[in-house]
């Protein structure tokens, strides 16, 4: 196979994968725009989703993307949760913009995570074989990986659905308008803790939905967690904190960067050029390639 | 511009965005003055303050203290040569006592702990707080968190002092006492001071000269008496003070 | 400090150094080298993580930056470790200075982002390569520092040789510790972790402060790893690389008390046996379990005692002495 046509191959893998990428970072960058929280467990949660979906398919066998709904809306109630009982206690006490204590609270939250899947589910990775698994189109001499197509467009659905929410639905704009300021909203008289809530538990659904995604056609294993919260920090940086789209094209970019990166060098070489990107971005331009300037 | 100025300030512009926040403003403040700056919310005050004590860097225009230029140098760099601020909104370091919130600005020049600690006990006896030196940022009420303010400033030796609203939410009697100590401190150690004051008294009392600022724009300046009478202001500050008063 | 305090301190440090002559189990003795390695790695995080408030999540990278230089020039160059855990500590101090150079002017997070992606990146190098810089440190397999006992080896035949070294590092990990609480940098840092705007305008160079603290605190982790190393004999990037390593020591900081100078010893020296005795009892055959209660910990300790346990503790004290 020629070089170009290697090239191409790992441009598509990348947009593919990227998207969901996009998904999980969309979670992260909901909690961080509007509630300036760092949630450190965002990795590990999808980690809790991939393994939730690969118990749910291997002892009921029900359809990765159905189960889709059900993951989403369990991840949700679990960060709805989270903030309602936990995370909101701990912004109430702090006074500063970007709480610290909740950073650490979720570090720790990874952590235990982490360590809890390592404890019950041994670290051995594990795949699911799907219907989907290892099926592929072949288009002239390129291959389009057909789990990967289809999680790619139902996360490109997500992205846009999840666009329209915020654009056009009154909560959507709320939030919107509490990610640019939040004494706006306080003053706008909208219930600010509900809207944290409802911010919080679609950050978390989103990584329900892509820990669905992910089953068909990548495996999981209980440090999964931690690779994917550090692309997800590295992909917000990129993309400017809170913004969709912003986010949407910063995960294409990260999945193309990563796969033809490794096409070219090594697995290893490919994390340290996203890092290498990530460091650029934070000298060069600190408020992301497509963000607006904080005030 | 006066030549003996300690700080002129020439031609300063300040532009957020679209918005002119400080237009093509002058003014100047000679040693041992104490200088008034007035004018509604949203005149562009505290915007004119945090340029001069390097919290923003200036659009256009120049900032000249005891000569040099000073304009979009660091806060810290200006502190270091004689410029202190407090602020509106109070900032005290809440897991540091009052003492050690002063100590912080007193280490400024006294470089050994145990010389800061000497200084800030003599700043603290000054503004009356020597009794409260031990109760930690966090404990504090506003009226003694305002004082820590100019106390920390104080500490830091300065040769112009920027008060921010320092009665803004005191009262009466409260207020009284910090415009005594202001003027002690003028007095007594013939410091230069600009202050920023909503009450009208304060101001009237406290200042040599006053600028009035509207809109980003100096309107006028002179003695307070020349100020008050001045029709600009009237119409545009007082006026409408004493209107909504009626 | 007042001579009062001097001499207690001194009388426990004398006290302590006695502890190999009557304690001869060399499992006990294992414990208190432990409590004392990672009492001295939580001070040294609480001077950028506590005084100076800055999230250094992944600042555990400079202990396996302190081991593997110290080990390879060891090893390759016949450096002795005494030279190379300064060597260690300069690398660890210049890579602090770009960490924070870079992301010390954006908010907190993103300085405890860029710690973290620096330990990943610098592990995932590791265990990926059988040779950093043309010299072999095996990838991720166990790096066995070769056995040439003596003191310019820092290899000891008894454990008490190691008792004393991290007793030594210990009571000089205090004393930098308590020297920067009580200057002009300590009040420094404490103010810019609490409001650095405030700072600034009293002469304050917030940049340049932090920086500091970095470089300080990278240092000293270095250092400390780089004794881990030699005392272990041997280095593998899963264990001195790894992300729960750095989790540990911000733990024992944060539950002892962010910003108190004993906090963090106080901690180290009740969860350090106990994670031990834990992973004694189950962790052989249950992996991860101990770092399961770490989490767990963390996460009560942030939400019930965000300030620690030493500040009630000392409080208690003073109480105690008030009615003396």
């Amino acid at each position: 196979m020629s070089s170009f046509i290697m090239t191409l191959q790992a441009l598509i893998d990348g947009l593919l994968i990227g998207g969901v990428y996009a998904v999980i970072a969309i979670g992260l960058s909901l909690a961080f725009g509007v509630m300036r929280i760092v949630n450190w467990a965002h990795g590990e949660l999808l980690m809790l989703s991939i393994y939730t979906s690969y118990f749910i398919f291997t002892w009921f066998g029900i359809d990765p993307y159905l189960l889709m709904f059900l993951t989403a809306v369990l991840m949700a109630g679990f960060g709805y949760i989270l903030q309602r009982f936990v995370i909101s206690n701990m912004l109430a006490r702090e006074k500063e913009v970007e709480p610290i204590s909740v950073l650490l609270f979720t570090a720790g939250l990874g952590v235990f995570l982490s360590n809890l899947a390592l404890v019950i589910f041994k670290g051995n990775p594990r795949t699911a074989t799907t219907v989907y698994t290892g099926r592929s189109l072949h288009v002239g001499m390129l291959y389009v990986s057909v789990p990967k197509l289809i999680s790619f467009v139902i996360a490109m659905g997500c992205t846009v659905l999840l666009y329209y929410f915020l654009q056009k639905s009154e909560t959507g704009r709320a939030i919107r308008a509490a990610s640019q300021n939040r004494n706006v909203v306080t003053l706008m008289g909208v219930n600010i803790k509900r809207l944290y809530n409802i911010a919080f538990a679609i950050s978390v659904g989103m990584v329900g939905i892509a820990g669905a995604l992910l089953l068909p056609y990548s495996s999981v294993q209980p440090t999964s967690g931690t690779t994917y919260s550090f692309k997800s920090f590295v992909i917000i940086v990129l993309g400017g904190q809170g913004s969709v789209i912003g986010a949407l094209i910063s995960g294409l970019l990260v999945g193309i960067i990563e796969k033809v990166g490794t096409l070219y060098f090594s697995d290893t070489t490919a994390q340290i050029a996203v890092f290498a990107v990530f460091v650029l971005v934070l000298l060069l331009r600190p408020n992301g390639l497509f963000g607006r300037k904080q005030g | 511009m006066a030549t003996d100025a300690l700080l002129s300030v020439d031609k300063v512009t300040k532009k957020f965005g679209g918005l002119t926040a400080v237009n093509q403003v002058s003014l100047y403040v000679r040693p041992g003055e104490v200088v008034g700056l007035i004018g509604a919310n949203g005149a562009g005050k505290t915007t004119l303050f945090n340029m001069i004590a390097g919290a923003y860097p200036v659009t256009s225009g120049k900032i000249l203290f005891e000569g040099k230029e000073i304009q979009n140098l660091p806060n810290h760099k200006l502190a270091r040569i004689g410029i202190a601020r407090t602020y509106q909104i109070v900032k005290p370091f809440s897991n540091l006592t009052m003492l050690e919130n002063t100590m912080v600005g007193a280490l400024q020049k006294h470089t050994k702990v145990k010389e800061a600690r000497r200084k800030a006990e003599e700043i603290l006896e000054l503004v009356e707080m020597s009794d409260r030196r031990d109760v930690r940022g966090e404990n504090l009420n506003l009226p003694e968190l305002k004082r820590m303010e100019v106390a920390r400033a104080l500490a830091t030796e300065p040769k112009l002092l920027l008060l921010d609203e320092v009665m803004a939410g005191l009262n009466p009697s409260d207020s009284e006492k910090v415009i005594r100590l202001i003027q002690r401190i003028n007095q007594e150690s013939g410091l230069t001071i600009i202050i920023i004051e909503h009450v009208m008294k304060a101001v009237m009392t406290l200042s040599d000269r006053i600028y009035v600022l509207n809109q980003g724009c100096l309107i006028a300046e002179g003695v307070p008496e020349e100020v008050t009478t001045h029709p600009e202001v009237i119409k545009s500050y007082l006026g409408e003070r004493r209107y909504a008063k009626n | 400090m007042n001579r009062k305090n001097i001499m207690i301190s001194a009388a426990v440090i004398v006290l302590s150094a006695f502890v190999p002559v009557f304690v001869h189990r060399s499992l006990v003795l294992q414990y208190l080298i432990n409590m004392m390695i990672f009492a001295y790695l939580a001070l040294a995080w609480n001077i950028i993580g506590g005084y100076a408030g800055q999230l250094a999540l992944g600042n555990g990278v400079y202990l396996g930056i302190g081991a593997y230089v110290a080990a390879v020039l060891y090893t390759y160059e016949g450096i002795s470790p005494w030279v190379g855990m300064i060597v260690a500590g300069m690398i660890a101090a210049i890579l602090a200075l770009l960490v924070g150079g870079i992301t010390f002017r954006l908010e907190g997070s993103y300085f405890a982002l860029a710690t973290v992606a620096m330990l990943h990146i610098i592990r995932i190098t590791f265990m990926s390569n059988e040779y950093i810089l043309g010299y072999r440190t095996k990838g991720a397999l166990s790096f066995n520092i070769k056995w040439n006992g003596g003191l310019m080896n820092m290899q000891f035949e008894e454990r008490s040789g190691y008792y004393w070294l991290f007793l030594g590092l210990l009571v000089v990990g205090i004393l930098i510790s308590a020297g920067i609480k009580n200057s002009k940098m300590g009040y420094y840092l404490q103010a810019i972790c609490t409001n650095p705007d405030a700072s600034g305008s009293l002469g304050v160079n917030v940049m340049g402060m932090k920086l500091i603290a970095n470089c300080i605190s990278a240092f000293m982790v270095a250092v400390g790893g780089s004794m881990y190393a030699f005392y272990l004999s041997v280095v593998d990037p899963s264990s001195v690389l790894g992300y729960d390593m750095s989790i540990k020591i911000l733990l024992f900081a944060i539950i002892g008390g962010r910003e108190t100078l004993l906090g963090p010893v106080f901690a180290a020296f009740i969860l350090a046996p106990l994670g031990n005795i834990l992973r004694g009892i189950v962790g052989a055959s249950v992996a991860g379990l101990a770092e399961v209660i770490y989490g767990l910990v963390l996460m009560a300790a942030i939400y019930f005692m965000p300030k620690g346990v030493w500040p009630s503790i000392a409080r208690f004290f003073r109480k105690d002495a008030r009615r003396q």
